[in-house]
């Protein structure tokens, strides 16, 4: 199959799924009071993961190819985050997803907010899998970087490596290094919680 | 998910560009959960632009959302910048462009004339609700300066943007690149490099602030210094379309003309588009390199055959080529479908008769090239004195040298300040074999129409207002569209306000001069002072009147 048919599939398929999700979102809505909410609401979380996870693999496919390249803006980190965690909450959901306290955060950072996204989501994805209760989300800056984190209240990160295809990782990484300042680049961390669950760090310098 | 209708957001009319209907329905969908209702649609840019026009009368559009990919003739940007600089939309109207993942990167390199705010498909209503506040709350932030600028004051955007405080805050940014952006519309170049190099200190390498900082040096004539800041910011961004357009800007302003050429050539091929194959078409013409002058300029004719930035001058000057080239047959072939298009277009009718009559001379059809040239001559008087240079031109080539000299100076003392138009002139005597009389009718005519301003206003300043009145009115008379001629009468007549206080008849002339000079030198440091000058006469001489 040559690459042109592949790539007007997928986009086909991208496009397609994304006029689904907005249908699901929908009919979430309008099913809240209807007792039907919390059937909608699965239903909606995982078109939107779906969705989310396609254009995960599409931009990592094409950084492989490509190259990514970062978008450098500045974007108050604390808005980025409350824009992101109200598109990943779903009413009746047992998992509940959290912004951490980003009082102290920078007013301002320079990063690309699409790929920014797009490694947070992916993260939230994986946390979900895992989290008994919560996922928080935070921003905090570090020895010259942006960090932001999302952590999980789950078994930690051994149990994560067995049942993950490492799109996720793979894709975190990718975004994390295609930010760069002067000399630095960003980096991605992954460690235990010591009060378990696990902890990813996305670093932005 | 929005769930709670914000009466700020459902309140907007929108305007919806996409040319996939599905995808259309889709927006349509997400704005109707916010709770617009008033909302139209576009399948191109054309019907965008009815679209536009059609709400031209009433209240305008708050929202244009717009798809980058518009099909094969235009894309979003290019809709965006065509509508920005026509001023088809109030500066106040939000657009946001929209594009595919996999466009991202190239979408959001080009944006010299950027949008308000890219959206990455697939978005959710919910971030298009997020994007839309996050607008408001900095048009919030910045109500006073924004204010300003609306009505032209923009000493007075920098006054109120200086009132925004030091500390650093969620537009911090934002406040240095308005300002910095009023500072050089305002040609104070050297106070705009220094908010670009503000800016540049919190963060290193911001493209914007980079390619600002290296216009900047342009602007302030420390030309090596420009050099070597944009040579640096294209190596660091090499996909950043601006950092070879002020290159080649450089490059021409050092008289480096080949290097100009080739950084003109690096951005178009960066970035294809009409505007760009048409700078590298018009520097390959001045510098003589005929190959990439026809590819660049075949290009534009081209790309633009169905597009809205077509122009008849693309294919008068691609004709001009082959003739240059000895190709009268192309020549006139080239033009025949835009002369049909454009026949109430004076300037291209000119230079079209121009070309048929250099084309017929030289396929030695004699009595065809006489009849050309005096449906020339006939455009020529209303035409564009850049225009008109064509058509003396072809007087030269058809041995009515009076004719020719004739034009060429007249087309000089219309805007003898025009540099460009100079250059075009001495090429077009040059060419004709004509150098020896270029001292006459090119320079000594710029010194004459030096000295008939600098007579006027020196009049002035001796208190001899109305004879400096009297003779700046005629040479205006004359020469309706010299902005040198304009700026010294706008001059006079400011002094006679001063002095003599408020004239109703005298302030009508200057607001009419001023109005010529904001469309003909737009934003010019002479323009700007003496609109402020003239607002400011106006306000006191209204306010002692009502005392």
């Amino acid at each position: 199959m040559n690459d042109v048919l592949v790539a007007t599939v997928v986009h086909d398929l991208k496009n397609a799924l994304a006029s689904l999700t907005s249908s699901t979102g929908d009919i979430a809505e309008r099913a809240i009071g209807s007792g039907l909410e919390s059937d909608t609401g699965r239903l909606h979380a995982a078109t939107v993961a779906l969705s989310q996870r396609l254009v995960a693999f599409l931009t990592l496919y094409r950084a492989g190819k490509l190259g990514l390249s970062a978008q450098l803006r500045d974007h108050a980190p604390d808005e980025f985050l409350r824009e992101l965690a109200e598109g990943l909450l779903f009413p009746s959901e047992a998992v509940v997803v959290k912004i951490a306290d980003c009082e102290n955060c920078a007013p301002f950072w320079f990063f690309d907010d699409y790929l920014a996204r797009l490694a947070l989501e992916a993260a939230v994805h994986n946390a979900r899998r895992f989290a008994r209760s919560e996922i928080v989300l935070g921003c905090v800056v570090c020895n010259g970087f942006l960090v932001f984190s999302v952590a999980d209240d789950g078994p930690g990160l051994n149990a994560d490596a067995e049942r993950s295809t490492g799109l996720g990782t793979a894709l975190c990484r990718a975004i994390a290094q295609a930010h760069t300042n002067g000399a630095r680049a960003g980096k991605l961390v992954l460690q235990n919680r010591r009060e378990g669950g696990a902890l990813f760090e996305l670093w932005l310098p | 998910m929005a769930t709670i209708q914000n009466s700020r957001v459902s309140r907007l009319k929108a305007l919806l560009i996409d040319d996939m209907s599905e995808m259309r329905s889709n927006l349509r969908a997400q704005l109707q959960q916010l709770g617009i209702r008033d909302v139209n649609q576009a399948a191109s840019a054309k019907e965008a632009l009815k679209a536009i026009a059609e709400r031209a009368s009433g209240r305008p559009l708050d929202l244009v959302l717009c798809d980058y990919n518009l099909g094969k003739d235009t894309n979003g940007q290019q809709l965006l910048e065509h509508v920005r600089s026509k001023k088809l939309l109030p500066p106040a109207t939000i657009w946001f462009m929209v594009s595919a993942e996999s466009s991202y990167d190239y979408v959001a390199t080009v944006s010299d004339c950027a949008p308000d705010q890219y959206l990455i498909k697939p978005f959710t209503a919910a971030n298009l609700e997020s994007r839309l506040m996050r607008h408001f709350e900095k048009q919030d932030a910045f109500e006073p300066a924004l204010k300003r600028m609306a009505e032209g004051d923009l000493e007075g955007a920098v006054t109120e943007l200086g009132k925004i405080p030091g500390k650093a805050s969620r537009f911090t940014m934002d406040a240095l690149r308005l300002k910095a952006r009023c500072l050089t519309e305002l040609n104070r170049h050297h106070d705009a490099k220094a908010v670009f190099a503000q800016a540049l200190t919190i963060r290193q390498g911001v493209p914007w602030a980079e390619l600002g900082f290296a216009k900047a040096l342009h602007k302030a004539g420390e030309l090596d210094k420009a050099h070597a800041a944009a040579v640096a910011l294209a190596a660091a961004n090499p996909k950043l379309v601006g950092a070879y357009e002020i290159l080649a800007e450089i490059h021409d302003a050092r008289g480096q003309e080949p290097e100009a050429l080739e950084a003109l050539r690096k951005a178009e091929s960066i970035v294809p588009s009409a505007r760009r194959a048409r700078a590298l078409g018009a520097m390959a013409v001045r510098i003589g390199n005929m190959e990439v002058a026809t590819s660049a300029y075949t290009k534009v004719v081209e790309a633009t055959r169905r597009s809205l930035t077509r122009s008849p001058y693309d294919n008068a000057a691609l004709a001009q080529i082959y003739l240059d080239t000895g190709d009268p047959a192309k020549a006139l072939e080239t033009l025949k479908p835009a002369q049909q298009e454009f026949s109430g277009e004076t300037g291209f009718q000119a230079i079209a008769a121009a070309v048929q009559a250099r084309a017929h001379q030289e396929t030695g059809d004699a009595e065809a090239a006489s009849a050309a040239l005096d449906r020339a001559l006939q455009f020529a008087k209303h035409a564009d004195p850049a225009a008109t240079l064509a058509v003396s031109k072809a007087c030269f080539a058809l041995g009515n040298a009076a004719e020719g000299e004739r034009i060429v100076t007249d087309a000089v003392r219309a805007n003898h300040e025009d540099e460009q138009l100079l250059a075009a002139a001495r090429k077009v005597l040059k060419d004709a074999g004509r150098e020896e009389v270029i001292g006459r009718l090119v320079d000594a005519q710029v010194q004459e129409m030096l000295g008939l301003t600098e007579r006027a206003l020196a009049l002035a300043k001796k208190a001899q207002l109305a004879e400096a009145q009297d003779i700046i009115a005629e040479a205006v008379a004359g020469l309706p569209n010299n902005v040198g001629v304009l700026v010294a009468a706008a001059q006079i007549n400011l002094l006679f306000l001063s002095q003599k206080g408020l004239d109703l008849e005298v302030a009508t002339r200057v607001r009419g001069y001023l109005a010529t000079l904001d469309t003909l030198a737009h934003g010019t440091e002479r323009v700007v002072k003496m609109l402020a000058f003239f607002n400011e006469l106006v306000r006191k001489g209204s306010a002692g009147a009502a005392a």
